[in-house]
């Protein structure tokens, strides 16, 4: 199933980790995203500029031709993964069968994307 | 070949004001005898030109203390100036307390550690400017060594600190004009908006006074001079102008201190 919210986080960014939250990455220098093993922080449209579609699921129900932006590793020793802003709130969550989960993010343009997707597994 | 001609200037107070030695096209000065004595080490003018072929160690009048002052000059290394006292010798290296302790550094020892202190002393004072109650954690030691790696531990601490507080609070230093920030989960007005373009365009980014907002649009991001995150009343609060890349680096940040506070 996937869960889609419009938001306009704070500093332009959302964050992925386990829901104990993970190693923040430095989000320098200009990216589409930056990562570390338990933490990725995707950059969204400016938050003054309007809200940013951010879906979370399992990537088989997203069916996207094109390549990811990002197509990695996440530590997720709690089996959730959160999506939240920059000030800690709470966006997206899912479930996860294991303590690592495969992570891809697709979004529709390389800076400030108003369209993200999240898809697991 | 030309010779060529090296001004020399008389002391303050010794008459005249400047004189002239004409360099042969051969590299000899006229004027100037390479033969001519010194007086020996050890006497007081040690080292400084004598009358020529004669038995007095020294000038004795004003008037040939005066000669040989120019005469020096004229001759000396292009660094040398009248009046200066150089060091016969270096100053002892005063011993140190550590721990109740007087340690004797060497020379070498007391350089580095004399650097380090300035270094830890200039770091924490600008810290200190934006938040006087900060202070470098104590550290122990039992070595000079130790002192010196301790300094550069304070300076290395009041520089994260500076980069800290320059880029997650504090106004910055460019800050000079902003806007009222929007309540919690609001945006800026149009108008709001506008009057930030304003002032960024005539300012720039309020922390590095950049133009370049970095923005798809090219709208200036309103910065809150502190993160909300951090509970601070938002009625004092205000946006300042600021760039997309800072902002995101504050929001990596504002994270890490949301998840401590939680």
């Amino acid at each position: 199933m996937i869960h889609t919210v419009k938001i306009a986080p704070p500093y332009s960014l959302i964050f992925i980790s386990d829901a104990e939250g993970g190693t923040t990455p430095e989000c320098s220098p200009p990216a589409p995203y930056w990562a570390t093993p338990s933490c990725i922080a995707v950059a969204c449209l400016m938050y003054q500029d309007g809200d940013t579609e951010v879906s979370l699921g399992q990537a088989r129900e997203m069916n996207l031709a094109r390549p990811p932006i990002f197509d990695g590793l996440l530590e997720t020793p709690n089996r959730k993964v959160n999506v939240e802003t920059a000030e800690g709130e709470l966006v997206l969550q899912s479930d996860v069968p294991t303590e690592s989960i495969r992570v891809r993010i697709w979004t529709n343009a390389l800076r400030e994307p108003d369209k993200i997707i999240i898809g697991l597994g | 070949m030309h010779g060529r001609t090296i001004f020399f200037r008389r002391p303050p107070g010794g008459g005249g004001t400047e004189g002239r030695l004409q360099v042969g096209a051969g590299g000899g000065y006229r004027g100037y005898d390479p033969n001519q004595p010194r007086v020996p080490a050890g006497h007081p003018d040690g080292g400084q030109w004598t009358e020529k072929g004669g038995e007095s160690a020294g000038p004795t009048s004003l008037a040939e203390k005066q000669r040989s002052l120019d005469e020096i000059i004229s001759d000396a290394i292009d660094n040398a100036f009248v009046g200066a006292r150089y060091a016969s010798r270096r100053p002892p290296v005063r011993p140190i307390v550590i721990n109740g302790r007087s340690v004797q550094p060497t020379v070498e020892q007391a350089a580095r550690l004399g650097q380090a202190e300035a270094q830890a002393r200039d770091a924490i004072r600008r810290v200190q400017e934006i938040e006087p109650s900060w202070r470098p954690r104590p550290s122990a030691y039992e070595t000079v060594e130790g002192m010196i790696r301790a300094h550069q531990a304070d300076a290395v601490q009041a520089s994260e600190r500076l980069i800290e507080l320059m880029y997650f609070t504090g106004p910055g230093r460019f800050a000079a004009e902003w806007v009222p920030a929007p309540a919690p989960g609001r945006r800026l007005t149009q108008a709001g908006q506008r009057r930030l373009n304003q002032i960024g365009s005539l300012r720039g980014c309020y922390t590095c006074g950049t133009f370049n907002p970095g923005t798809r649009t090219g709208n200036y991001i309103g910065d809150h001079q502190r993160p909300t995150a951090l509970g601070r009343p938002l009625a004092h609060l205000s946006s300042v102008p600021s760039l997309q890349q800072l902002s995101r680096r504050q929001g990596a940040g504002a994270l890490e201190k949301a998840r401590t506070i939680t």
